[in-house]
């Protein structure tokens, strides 16, 4: 192979990155009529500062994280834990860190990390079975990850445990488990740190402490991303199967968890969320007036829409959060069923070319990465707009470059960054 | 590892590559058939949302049609009144409570409103919560500015300038004018597609009742333009939006009432009237209109718009003398002896006794093992019909009852529009009670027995009546058998004072009697007046150029003993009624007058009677009446 030529810089995937990241700023202007701040400005920056971050990716060599995915993970760990426990609280849950001036958000953080934990576990791996993993080798009860997890959950749980005395009995066993496998991971000599390591746990681990913030949108997207890039390596056909009955059965509980007055497994925000979905007919005000108004806004722009600045919703202050997870029907209601089809030809244009980027990697780590960054930007394409038509339930989810914020762009583009360098590097090995 | 393995390894995963583009397209595809539902396929149906979205269509009460009386004197009338609306839709849920409390500062919202208002916001779905609720009515000027100036702060929160209804006599004519109030529940399931909605404002009892449809007048829409916070949206925006007039529907204010009542009499009647509970009636015996209608105690109206106390409205309720109720056509009564002119035309009529036929009256009359007592102990001696009218003499009519028996009796009564509704719209009535004997087979354990014939005799026993029977019964009497259903409305106008409708009398029957019997019981019932010895001799008016024809009724309440009930507790004692009428040949005027627990008719409601009949003719007819020689 042509080990040592520089790679070809991917001109094709920065170039439709722009033109979606364009199409966004257009929209967002269009979202921001009336308003007090000038969203658009701040938006061009956080764009102009992702292109450069990009750029600089694209340069770096990305296996150096290949060193540094378990770090990652670690830092975004302690930075959701003290999100928790020390963060800012905006729309009712906790999910920002101010350092200074910068407010940052380890939710979305967590993302990235997990591309880099998941890609760094699969490519430790010696060969990737040909019939694929079996559930087993996936969860590794063994792993010392469980006490850690369990010992973390009950102090992060303590106050909400109900069982009196006995907590301090289950810590103790918790405890005694954590040492155990901690001896056992000293045994260097029989068992390395990858034995220890189960992939399942690398995701629930942050994904619980997201899920506790709560943040149920991020949390389902970090679920998809590691459950894309496990499919990607392949699992067994009966493992498969039994994940989606399992899956089957959670989404059963999930409704009677939230249709339930008694059980309080989930916010009273997710259920009403969750029961005004399922449930159109019973959901009350607020919980359906937001899907309800966006699909009116969506329905409304007809097959050519209204004209760019011309959104009735908007004007009228019917649509919420217009500006965020409901930028879509924006662009929907002002440009119609020809804008719609326009603008999801050229997010797949863009998934497309980044499937592309992901498939010229010549090791597996920089596979793993790129099918992360893929599934990443495609699940939050598809849960987006897939919620603000009404095929699926609002749980809070940016559309990658629309939506306005700082965290959802860099992060995305961060991404695209990866992508680029996986592709610059596809001779080299 | 080997790169070449490794390069095997990478090559078998390109299917995965090409298989993960499919399965995102295939997401892709749906989105797009979701997007081609909702624009193309239901992009119109979207489209009339979204602008029912922020065009309000805002329903405007009309003005209530008025109520005057026969002099044009006003009854019922609007007044301006600030009002409290709220608007769930336009109050976000952080703001909510917030807005509730500077209501309860600034408006100073009782409990029970902001439960209401709670209610609302809490229950309302969808559409509905775009629906104003009328949180308060009719507010004081100073809470309406407090809330006017701070109107920025409380969102979803709005005061309507509107009106309510308002009766500048107050308590006059209480019972048939009726009052307004809220629609409750149950009214509206049944009246929704009339086009009522909650706190609308319904006529809840007489005129307002009964004529709610003229008075109501039709409901408007007319569009306004606001955003989904309730704001205005800037003129510019409004002409954009509304390409049409902002009226859809004109309102059209209810029709105005024009009652035959006179107010003057109404009030002479109350200001006079002499106890604490009874009712008096005025009727014009040629055509059934009501001239004046009281019933005690009172009650006002105006209480009941605006702002209701809850404590104030379970009292009234509660109140043993039961304002609300209309007593001249809701309570019926024994008649005593007003009921006796039935009897007497029955036992004319059935030929067992003629018009000079004697009875003795020794003061009683054994039945059974019964005594009977006249209520004059000493008896009256042998009377015939006339006497025993002009002298009330209850052996009389006991004998009669007997020879003429109680389905005849009873026959009779019905004749005269008794035991069954006169056809009065503007009240409940109750039906009273004429029993025959199919009746008592009904109602009592024995059947019937001929001593129950006695009792009614007389007007007691079982036989019940309401004042405004009684009125018409003695209306026929004085009319020379005509039988008219009361009315108290005597035209309908338009707001612009077009007569819609003009009431005519309403014959329901006439009487099937010999004229010679029913000018016999005319006489008497003039000699009761006229005559010395008749019941209300000493009542007569002095002065005057009519004459007066009635009689006087003293209604017992419990069993008697034989000191007549003198030391019987007030609830115990009978009440007084006198029915009548004049000028006895030409007559313009029937009152009837129950004075409850009054004693004996002549001297508890005898003197009313003839106020209001004096008053009436010389003050308020301007003595325009055929002058009747004295002896006729």
């Amino acid at each position: 192979m042509n080990q040592g030529k520089a790679g070809v810089f991917n001109w094709g995937l920065l170039a439709t990155t722009l033109a979606v990241g364009s199409v966004g700023i257009v929209n967002l202007y269009s979202a921001c009529r009336g308003a007090e701040v000038n969203l658009v400005g701040y938006q061009v920056l956080w764009l102009g500062f992702g292109v450069g971050l990009a750029l600089v990716l694209n340069v770096m060599d990305y296996r150096i994280f290949d060193q540094m995915a378990y770090w990652i993970l670690v830092v975004v760990l302690f930075l959701l834990l003290s999100v928790l426990l020390f963060g800012r609280v905006v729309n009712g849950a906790q999910r920002w860190i101010q350092l200074g001036v910068i407010n940052i958000q380890p939710s979305e953080l967590a993302k990235i990390a997990i591309v880099m934990a998941v890609a760094k576990y699969f490519s430790d791996e010696s060969s990737w079975p040909e019939n694929g993993y079996t559930i087993l080798e996936l969860v590794k009860p063994a792993s010392f990850l469980y006490p850690t997890g369990a010992v973390g959950a009950l102090i992060l749980f303590w106050e909400r445990i109900e069982i009196g005395q006995w907590r301090f009995v289950l810590l103790a066993i918790c405890l005694v488990w954590a040492a155990a496998s901690f001896i056992r991971a000293l045994q260097i000599g029989r068992t390395t740190l990858h034995d220890l390591l189960s992939p399942v746990m690398l995701v629930l681990l942050p994904a619980i402490l997201v899920l506790r913030q709560p943040d149920l949108g991020t949390a389902l997207v970090l679920f998809a991303i590691a459950g894309t890039m496990i499919l990607f390596v392949k699992v067994r056909r009966f493992s498969v199967v039994m994940v989606m009955a399992v899956l089957s059965v959670m989404t059963v509980f999930l409704l009677v968890a939230a249709s339930s007055q008694s059980l309080e497994i989930l916010e009273p925000h997710q259920k009403k969320r969750i029961m005004a979905f399922f449930y159109p007919e019973s959901a009350s005000r607020d919980d359906r007036f937001q899907a309800h108004q966006s699909e009116i806004t969506v329905g409304s722009g007809g097959t050519w829409g209204k004209g760019w600045g011309a959104s009735t919703q908007i004007q009228f202050k019917f649509l919420p959060e217009q500006r965020t997870d409901f930028v879509f029907p924006v662009w929907a209601e002002e440009w119609g069923f020809a804008g719609g089809l326009f603008s999801l030809t050229l997010f797949w244009l863009w998934l497309a070319l980044s499937v592309n980027a992901a498939s010229s990697a010549r090791e597996k780590f920089g596979a793993l990465v790129g099918v992360g960054c893929v599934a990443m930007i495609f699940w939050h394409i598809v849960i987006n707009i897939g919620m603000v038509v009404g095929l699926l339930p609002v749980v809070g989810m940016t559309l990658p470059l629309w939506s306005y914020g700082g965290s959802s762009v860099i992060v995305t583009m961060t991404a695209v960054g990866f992508l680029m360098s996986i592709s610059s590097r596809r001779h080299a090995i | 590892m080997t790169i070449f393995s490794r390069q095997h390894e990478l090559s078998r995963l390109n299917g995965r590559y090409l298989f993960m583009l499919v399965v995102m397209s295939i997401a892709f595809v749906v989105i797009i058939g979701r997007l081609f539902h909702l624009q193309i396929s239901r992009g119109e149906e979207y489209l009339s949302l979204s602008e029912r979205n922020f065009v309000f269509r805002t329903r405007q009460t009309p003005l209530r049609g008025m109520i005057f009386d026969r002099n044009g004197n006003l009854l019922a009338d609007n007044r301006p009144s600030y009002n409290l609306y709220f608007t769930p839709a336009f109050c976000g849920k952080e703001k909510f409570e917030s807005t509730l409390n500077r209501l309860v500062e600034y408006a100073g919202l009782s409990d029970l409103e902001i439960e209401k208002t709670r209610e609302a916001y809490n229950q309302k779905t969808r559409l509905e919560r775009f629906v104003p609720t009328l949180i308060r009515r009719s507010m004081t000027w100073s809470e309406m500015a407090s809330v006017e100036q701070r109107i920025d702060m409380l969102d979803g929160v709005e005061v309507r300038p509107e009106t309510s209804r308002a009766y500048p006599n107050n308590t006059l004519a209480s019972h048939l004018i009726g009052y307004v109030g809220e629609i409750n529940q149950r009214q509206l399931r049944s009246m929704r597609n009339m086009g009522y909605r909650e706190g609308d404002v319904i006529g809840k009892s007489g005129v307002e009742k009964a004529w709610e449809k003229q008075l109501r007048g039709k409901n408007g829409i007319v569009l306004l333009v606001k955003d989904r916070f309730g704001q205005s949206v800037p003129e510019s925006v409004v002409r954009k939006v509304l390409d049409e007039d902002s009226v859809v529907e004109d309102t059209i204010p209810g029709n105005n009432m024009i009652l035959s009542l006179d107010t003057r009499l109404q009030e002479l009647t109350e200001k006079r009237f002499p106890g604490y509970n009874g009712a008096a009636v005025a009727m014009d015996p040629n055509t059934g209109f009501i001239l004046a209608m009281v019933s005690k105690p009172a009650f006002d109206p105006n209480n009941f718009t605006g702002a209701v106390s809850g404590r104030w409205l379970h009292d009234l309720f509660r109140d043993p003398d039961r304002p609300l109720t209309n007593r001249v056509v809701q309570q019926h009564y024994p008649p005593g002896s007003i009921f006796k002119p039935v009897v007497g035309l029955a036992a004319l009529k059935s030929g067992m006794l003629s018009l000079q036929t004697p009875q003795p009256c020794g003061g009683g009359l054994l039945y059974g093992n019964r005594t009977f007592r006249c209520w004059k102990a000493g008896g009256h001696g042998n009377v015939a019909l006339h006497r025993s009218i002009v002298e009330s003499c209850d052996v009389y009519y006991y004998r009669a009852g007997l020879k003429t028996s109680m389905d005849a009796i009873s026959k009779m009564a019905r004749e005269f529009g008794l035991g069954a509704k006169t056809g009065f719209k503007e009240g409940e009535e109750t039906p009273g009670i004429i029993p025959d004997r199919a009746w008592y087979q009904r109602h009592t354990k024995t059947g019937f027995l001929p001593g129950f014939t006695l009792s009614n005799a007389i007007g007691q026993g079982d036989v019940n009546a309401t004042p405004i029977q009684m009125a018409v019964m003695y209306a026929a009497l004085a009319n020379g058998g005509t039988i008219y259903q009361p009315q108290v409305v005597a035209k309908i106008e338009s707001p612009t004072g077009v007569v819609i409708k003009e009431a005519t009398p309403i014959v329901r029957g006439r009487l099937d009697v010999e004229p010679a019997h029913l000018q016999a019981v005319v006489d008497a019932l003039s000699g009761v007046v006229n005559e010395p010895g008749g019941t209300a001799y000493f009542r007569r008016p002095s002065g005057v150029k009519f004459k007066v024809a009635g009689k006087t009724g003293t209604a017992q309440v419990v069993k008697q003993g034989a000191d007549r009930g003198k030391n019987l507790p007030w609830d115990f004692r009978d009440h007084a009624w006198f029915v009548g009428y004049a000028p006895v040949t030409q007559p313009k005027i029937v009152v009837a007058v129950i004075n409850e627990h009054a004693g004996h008719g002549s001297s508890g409601a005898a003197p009313l009677v003839m106020t209001m009949i004096t008053y009436y003719l010389e003050q308020l007819q301007g003595g325009n009446y055929q002058a009747e020689e004295e002896g006729l």
